[in-house]
């Protein structure tokens, strides 16, 4: 697990080392930065799932305490999935970014992490540094 | 480059490095080489980073749902 952890982590870094704008470059498109983030997302959900099962089969965590967090990722998989058809629509990047902030506000990820033991909890903690630099990249605000 | 050319080397992409988060840096990495995109060519790429983000949705979903089916109380 913690392979997979230090790969995300190491992969974030990469994430946030591209976007960066070097002088006498143009910057990089905002729907193409949140594509880009919401493949990174999709990632971290697998790889949290994958944690959360094996922190299970080896006893650290029980089988209610991977459901909590199977539903945490279900619900962030399907928000992912919406603000996939919102920047893949023809509405300006304003209104995409309104919307996308919406989704997220609207979500209750916060409830359903509320009832996530501290132990199982700490696979979701990439998938919020993921959320939160979407929330970054459009303005709102973080989780 | 038209958006043929830049499908295919998305496609290339994938193959030469083992998987898509290499890709996804590769695709920042390319806007910087080629800053002439037009939209077009933008929005075939935010496509298939989606669609690629969605398949990886879906198969962490269909994922829990077999691991749920197989640990039922």
């Amino acid at each position: 697990m913690r392979q997979h952890i230090a790969c995300l982590l190491i992969f974030l870094c990469f994430v946030g080392c591209a976007y960066k704008n070097p002088a006498g470059t143009p910057p990089t498109p905002p729907n193409v930065q949140i594509a880009s983030f919401s493949k990174a997302l999709a990632d971290a959900l697998h790889t949290a799932n994958q944690s959360a099962m094996i922190l299970r089969d080896n006893g650290k965590i029980s089988q209610k305490e991977v459901l909590d967090v199977q539903e945490y990722i279900v619900l962030v998989a399907n928000t992912g999935k919406q603000m996939d058809a919102v920047i893949l629509s023809s509405d300006p990047w304003g209104t995409q970014r309104e919307k996308i902030i919406k989704m997220w506000a609207s979500s209750g990820l916060s409830i359903v992490k509320d009832r996530i033991s501290t132990t199982a909890g700490v696979v979701l903690d990439v998938i919020v540094n993921v959320i939160n630099q979407i929330l970054a990249a459009v303005g709102g605000p973080t989780i | 480059m038209s958006p043929a050319a830049i499908q295919a080397l998305i496609a290339l992409l994938n193959i030469a490095i083992p998987g898509g988060i290499a890709l996804v840096k590769d695709i920042l990495d390319l806007f910087h080489k080629y800053p002439g995109l037009t939209p077009d060519q933008f929005a075939a790429i935010v496509k298939e980073v989606t669609s690629k983000a969605d398949a990886t949705y879906d198969a962490t979903i269909a994922e829990i749902l077999a691991d749920q089916a197989a640990h039922k109380p």
